[in-house]
Formats: structure tokens, sequence, C-alpha cells
């Protein structure tokens, strides 16, 4: 690495540094005082569980039973229990509100080096077109918006430009196959709803690679698509832990019958709400604000750059396009909606969004190399700055405040009162509920309850009973909008025998583990509240699904303390999968680079 | 002034006063007008929908239904049923599944009554916290009596988390604000044109939260509570939205800090605005 590079490093740690410094600023005002955004981050549930799960219980977070009647942790596509990051953070400050800044302003400023990294090594940029790269990629606001709309897996994306760089280097040195099957698999890990996406365009991209004008015609090299199957196969194999769970689960999950593809997309892209998202801050969301200077600079360098950079263009292109579903014609979303993974991704600009941000960024750097073709060096330097302290400032003015609501103090939140589990469930929920049961779901948890409706989506249905019912005031034509507790009155308790005299004398809900003291007569049968799952194996009697829920058969009379613990064959096949290729990868990368040096 | 004509004075004065409440009514607050009520009968009912900026959520529909008279101790008390009915937006089919239906017995409202304690009526809705006897049903099962007192009585389990310190719980009513509008206003909703008189409490866009204000139009004709439409958690959401986030002109470097890191309002494009309409009510008047 030049000295040069060194030095413009450091300015881009400086400039985005400056950018994420209000997410570490200490929590500032009582939680009241915030608007009404506040805690919208849905990984503070996830923390929570890591914290109590990992560093009080010493088990993984397998089952979480308060997560919409008990759901397999790592089969859900978006849980970020697997971000190495953020769990040794937790074990370390045990606060769910700064861990979480903390992993994102990580994230940020990884995405400002890989994406230096891209531009100035892999597609040789001058300093400046890499640095403005650099900034329009890590300060745009489509990640700030993830970030306060609590997609909080969104941030591995961050990493993008990394595997990008990765991948195109796989044509030269073979061995980036496994660094590139390395990120997309950290990637998978948490935002493995993104992966899909960015797998279609990883095929756009060898595809743009793999036809050449040669000898008078155009010649098909199948190389590009060699290397990317490599890569997505890899990757499978390193994310195994997760993606198998997922995909035992997901892969095999049809949508709910009847569902209406137009209703079901959300806020795709029409050309005015794209410039719109692209233009102005904070008018419509998912923003994918970059500003005026990185629009008009990706334009000319479409048009000027075309040949270099047309795959670029033509990614663009068909982000945007994809980006509009049903507005545009023909609708390519409806076309991938059909495929598995595909058909859960409802508001489809955040995800073509990524793409159309990464390419605004890399198409609005590549133009100033324009600057080299001057003569006056000075002068062109001091434009190319001109110009990256203007994006800098514009995005930074705009987008830095919302960071602001992320520091939140909360206070006495850790003192729960309430130690016997059960569940809520919120009925005829009001406009934008996940920004209510995202945070409502955190508070319970730290109360010891679970909330069955936390808009996961990953149960259309659940058989699980709740305890109580969380009804909003207008459900009674009364003028607030705030949750009603009202009891369920056919709620039957956390575990019940069906057989009458028998009796339960004592439940412990944890992560992985129930524990209950049962007394029967005679062959009896123990149903838990928590939806059935293969995964549960039980220190007497034979697990069974009974409507649904999870449920012990006793064929004789039982008068002890029953275990039972989860650990899904899914996982543990996962896991072993995972360590494999994890083990493989190294010792293939150790390999290579002996024989080089060699 | 003597004594005796003094006394008389006085006289006339208390009973000036004394008459409206010995008779069973409260003295009303100057410039408030008096609302009627449709005496309850069986076979009452009212139909509303919420609806709002977004799809989510919305369109879900109440229905409250007066379902059958009781006499208790030779005094009557009406059956209502509120049927609570969740729209599901993103699937064609069946729409509207009923979640929660309450069958509660209570006292029938009377125009004396809603004036005496107008606050309440507003407050509370339908919700039938001074129940008799209650029942609830889920979905299409089977009806469950519970105790009333009893069941409204777990609010203290939210109230002991932080949510209840968020703004969307926290954004409560001051009804010492309440006003009433001069005149009948007519208002159109889908069971038609309504002359109503319009309730409201307002508030401005320098008020902390956004749903301490509401709007609210009855009319004499609709029975139960006589509710045409209600507006609430509105109070100028984007006002308050601009006035907050509105960045300060640069004097000096303070300014440029307090734009860059002023707490704002975030968030997506959403009205905020509830508004709660009637669709259907019945027995209508004979025309």
């Amino acid at each position: 690495m030049k000295q040069k590079d060194i030095f413009a490093t450091l300015i881009l740690i400086m400039l985005v540094g400056f950018f994420v410094c209000p997410l570490l600023l200490p929590g500032r005002g009582a939680l009241s005082l915030f608007p009404k955004n506040t805690l919208r981050d849905g990984n503070y549930l996830d923390l929570a569980m890591i914290r109590r799960s990992v560093f009080e219980d010493g088990r993984l977070p397998l089952w979480a039973p308060g997560y919409e009647g008990g759901i397999p942790v790592f089969a859900h596509p978006a849980e970020t229990s697997l971000n190495p990051v953020s769990t040794v953070l937790i074990g370390l400050f045990h606060d769910e509100v700064l861990v979480d800044n903390m992993t994102w302003a990580v994230f940020y400023l990884l995405a400002a080096c890989s994406m230096y990294y891209l531009c100035r090594y892999v597609l040789c940029f001058n300093i400046l077109g890499a640095l403005l790269s650099s900034v329009v990629f890590s300060m745009n606001g489509l990640f700030p918006y993830l970030q306060e709309n609590g997609f909080s897996e969104a941030r591995s994306i961050l990493l993008l430009p990394l595997l990008a760089a990765f991948f195109l280097k796989t044509k030269d040195n073979r061995s980036f196959i496994v660094y590139s099957g390395m990120i997309l698999a950290f990637i998978a890990l948490e935002a493995s709803l993104f992966v899909p996406v960015i797998a279609l365009f990883l095929f756009f991209g060898a595809l743009s690679d793999s036809f050449r004008y040669r000898d008078h015609g155009i010649r098909l090299e199948t190389g590009a698509f060699r290397a990317l199957f490599s890569v997505l196969v890899l990757a499978f194999l390193l994310a195994c832990i997760k993606l198998l769970p997922v995909f035992l689960t997901f892969g095999t999950q049809v949508r709910p019958p009847g569902v209406i593809y137009s209703s079901y997309i959300s806020n795709p892209n029409t050309f005015e709400l794209l410039f719109v998202r692209l233009l102005c801050p904070i008018k419509a969301f998912p923003t994918l604000f970059v500003g005026v200077v990185p629009v008009v600079l990706c334009v000319l360098a479409s048009f000027v750059y075309f040949r270099k950079m047309k795959a670029y263009v033509i990614g663009l292109v068909l982000a945007v396009w994809f980006s509009f579903g049903p507005n545009a014609v023909p609708d390519l979303n409806k076309m991938l909606w059909y495929l598995p993974f595909f058909h859960e991704m409802k508001e489809i600009p955040k995800y073509y969004g990524l793409f159309i941000v990464f390419f605004i960024s890399v198409l609005s750097g590549s133009f100033l190399v324009f600057l080299d073709k001057f003569r006056w060096r000075v002068v062109t330097r001091l434009l190319g700055s001109f110009i990256i302290a203007v994006v800098f400032a514009n995005l930074a003015w705009s987008n830095m405040s919302y960071f602001n609501s992320f520091n939140t103090d909360l206070g006495d939140i850790d003192k729960a009162h309430n130690r016997d589990f059960f569940n809520m469930e919120i009925l005829n929920g009001h406009p934008g509920d996940e920004s209510i049961a995202t945070p409502l779901s955190y508070f319970l948890y730290k109360e010891n309850i679970g909330l069955i409706n936390q808009h996961t989506k990953f149960q259309d249905l659940t058989p699980v009973s709740p305890r109580f019912f969380l009804l909003p005031g207008y459900a009674f034509l009364a003028p607030y909008t705030s949750f009603l507790v009202l009891p369920n009155p056919f709620y039957k308790g956390e575990a019940y025998l069906l057989a009458p005299g028998s009796r339960i004398s004592a439940v412990q809900f944890s992560s992985n583990r129930l524990v209950l003291d049962i007394d029967t007569q005679g062959p009896d049968r123990l149903v838990l509240n928590q939806n059935y799952d293969s995964g549960w194996s039980v220190s007497q009697g034979i697990v069974e699904k009974y409507d649904g829920l999870l449920s012990v058969r006793l064929d004789k009379a039982v008068h002890c303390r029953i275990r039972m613990s989860y650990l899904p064959v899914s996982f543990v096949l996962g896991l072993i999968i995972s360590l494999l290729a994890l083990a493989g990868s190294i010792i293939y990368l150790i390999r290579v680079n002996a024989r080089c040096r060699s | 002034m003597n004594k005796g004509s003094f006394a008389l004075f006085g006289l006339i004065w208390v009973l000036l006063f004394a008459t409206p409440v010995l008779a069973g009514e409260s003295p009303e607050p100057s410039g408030r007008p008096v609302f009627q009520c449709l005496p309850w009968e069986v076979g009452q009912f009212v139909e509303y929908q919420v609806i709002h900026f977004e799809n989510e959520g919305g369109n879900n529909r109440y229905k409250i239904a007066l379902v059958r008279k009781e006499t208790i101790d030779g005094k009557v008390y009406f059956w209502e049923q509120i049927d609570i009915f969740e729209y599901v937006y993103y699937k064609k089919g069946e729409l509207f599944k009923k979640n929660i239906t309450f069958l509660a017995l209570v006292e029938p409202l009377t125009s004396d009554k809603f004036n005496r304690d107008i606050t309440r009526y507003i407050r509370d809705g339908f919700l039938p916290r001074d129940a008799i006897k209650l029942k609830v049903q889920l979905s299409d099962g089977p009806f469950l009596e519970v105790d009333p007192s009893e069941y409204f009585s777990y609010q203290h389990i939210l109230e002991g988390t932080a949510y209840s310190r968020l703004p969307d719980a926290m954004g409560k009513i001051d009804f010492s604000r309440l006003k009433f509008a001069n005149g009948n206003e007519q208002v159109t909703v889908p069971a038609g044109v309504l002359e109503c008189g319009h309730v409201l409490v307002s508030t401005d866009f320098q008020k902390e939260y956004f749903d301490e204000g509401f709007d609210l139009w009855r009319s004499p004709k609709v029975p139960l509570l006589g509710i045409v439409k209600m507006d609430f958690s509105k109070t100028s959401y984007w006002d308050k939205w601009f006035y907050r986030n509105q960045p300060r002109e640069i004097h000096s470097i303070g300014d440029l800090f307090h734009n860059l890191f002023n707490k704002r309002i975030l968030g997506r494009i959403r009205a905020d605005t509830y508004t709660a309409q009637l669709i259907d009510y019945g027995p209508k008047e004979k025309r």
C-alpha cells in the first residue's frame, strides 16, 4: 500500500468516523423525550436474547420461546445472533443500544474501506475517485434508513464492495473464490434474504464478463460462471449453520394462499419516487439519498466512460428496473417472486436500492478519472477535493441526524418485574405496527413476556394461545392508539396435562430448555404452549405434535422432573458442514500462500 | 336590601340551581350544546371502519349492536355485542376475519347521562368497563363469561414496562381542553350525510406528542353513542415534523452543531390520522 493510499484511507476513516460519531455519543435525555420512532431497531431484542442466553445461561439461543409462540432462532433469515462483532461486543458491554450502535459504526467504516479497496485496487480509479465512491456508498441514506427502521441484519451488506472486489479478482487469482465465499457467507449469516439478490447481480456480473468480442465474433467464456458457482457453493457450505435451517423452513414455505402480488409488494419505485428517493433527504421511504452531485457524475460517467463501465451502467439500469416492481413493464421482480426467498421480499426498493446506491457510488467515482487528463494537477486536485467535500457535507448534513434517535437512555429497563413466562398477542394492530411491535417486544422480553405477532412473518398462523391480548384503544372507538391489556379467557397455561387430576408444579422456560415438575395418575399428555418443532427431545415420554403445539406423550404415571431440550438436526448438521468448510477453506488458503511463496 | 329580601333572593338562586339536580339533571356549562341520544332498543347497531394513510392495519371494522334486553331487579339492561374485525389487506377472498367479540350487559345510555359525563363516554368509547356481565368469544368459538371488574384490571402489566414511556403509549388527551363547535355541521360518511354536533380537543404543532387531539362528530339519529366520525392522533403531524426538523439559520458554530445533532422526528410518510367513520347503522329513520 502506497503512502498516498494510507493517507487517503486515514482521511476516509476520519470523514466516515465523523459521520457515525453521533452513534457513539452517550445516551442523552430520557426515553420519553424522544420522537415516535425511538427504539425501532429490532436488533435490541436479538442482542438482549444473546446476552441472556449466552452470557447468563451459557447456551446458544437456538429456540426463542417468546418469538411468535416459539421459533427456531437460526431458521429466521433476519435473525442477527450469528454476527460475531455484535456478539463479542454485547459480551463486553452488556448494553444493547450501545452495542448495536457500535456494530453499525464498525460496518459503516468497513463499507468505506471496502469501497476504497474496490475502486482503487480492483477498478484502478484515482485516489479522489475512490474517495468519492467510498463516501457516497458509506454515507448514503439507505443504510441509516435500514438501521432506523430496524433492519439490523442489513448492516452486513455494507460489505458488498468487498465481495464485489474479491469476486472480480477471482479472474486472476483463484484463492479469491474462497475470500468471496467467506464474505458472502458472512452476509448470509444475518442477511440471508439479501443473498438471493446479491447472487442475482453477481450472475449479471458474470454474464457481462462472459461475452467477449474476439476474432470478429462474440465468444462465450465460462470462467466467471464457474467462479460464481464455486463462490455460491462455498458460501452455502460456510453458512450452512444458518442456511440449512433457513432453507428447511423457508425453502419449503409457500406464501399464504390468496396473496395478491401488487398489494403485497410495498413502496415500489416510480420515476418520480426514484428521483425523490435519490435527491431529497427524508422525503420518501426507503430513502436512497445520495444527493445531486453523485447522480450527475454517475450520469456523466455512464455516457463518457460507457465502454469501460458498461457492466455497472447495465447493472444500475437492471437494479432500477427491478425496483419498479409492478410499476415496470415487464415486471422483472414478479418473475422472481415465484422463487423461494424472493417471495419473502416485501419492500423491494430496499433490496434493489442497495445495488442502485452501489452502482451510483462506483460510477460517480469513476467520472473523477477525467481529472487525470488535465495538466494542472493542483487545480484538478482542488476541484476533486471540493467535489468530495460538497458530497460529504451534503450526505453528513442530511443523513447524520438519523443517528440521534439511537442515543436512547433506557434507564431502569433491566429491572424485570415478571418472572413467569407467558405470551401476549396484538389484535387489530394499527398502521406501521412494526414500529410499535418492535420496541414492545423488546420491553416485554425484558419482563420475560413473549409477543406472538412480532411481525417477523415467520409464521402466518400460530396455534399458541396468548395469556393476554393487546387491543388498541380505538378498537372501542376510544380516541387513542395505545394498548389495552385484556386477558384471554381461553388460556390454559404455558404447560398443562390433559387428564384430570394430573398437575404441574413448576415450569421454567429458557432458551433451548424447559423444566417441569409433573405428577400424573396414569398415561397422560403434557401440552406445551409452544409451536411444535421436531428438534425437541425429552427426558421421559415421546415428543409429539398436538394441534400444532409441542406435546409429550406419557405412557405411564410420572412423578418427577421432566427436562426438555432443543437441538435440531438441521443446526447440528449445518454446524458440522460449516466447520468442515471453514477448515477446508483455511487449509486451502494456507497451501496456496505457501505455493506462491515457494 | 333587608334580611327578608336577601333570604328570598338567596332562596330563588338555590332553587334555580337545585331544580335540575333534584330532577336528575346536571347543570350545563355555559355555551355547551345539549346532545341528544337515541333511546336504546334491541336491534340497533352501528358499524365503523378505521381508515388512514397506509394500508397496514387499516380498514379494520367494529360492529356494535344491541342484541337482547334483560331486566334485573326491575332495572332494564341491554346486551351490547362488540365485534372486532381485522382486515387482511394483502389477501383476496375473505378479507375480514373476526378476531374477538365482547358481549356486555350494560345500562342503557340516555341523553342525560351522556351530557352529564361527556368526557367519560368519549374517553372510553364502547369499552364495557362498567358492564354487569361480560362474555368473550374468540373468532367463532364459544362465549365464555368473565368477571368484568377483574377483566379490565391488567393494565399494570404494560404500564410496568418501558413501553408506557413511548410516545405511542403516552399520547393522552387533555379533556380539560374539550371544546364544542357552534351549530351543526354536515358530515359525509359511507353511511350517508348526517347533521352532526362537533366536539374537539385541538392541539398545536409545538406540543410534544402527536396524538393528544381529536375531533368527534355525533348525530342524534345514530344509535348508541351517536358517533358518526372521529379523527384522532392527527394534530398537525407534518407541521410538527417540519417544526422539529427545520434547521436553524447558522449564525454560530453552535447552530451548526444544533442542526447536525438536533433530535428529529424521523420515520416513514405516515399521515398519522386515524379516522373512524360510520359505515352503517340501523334501524334508520323512516322517511
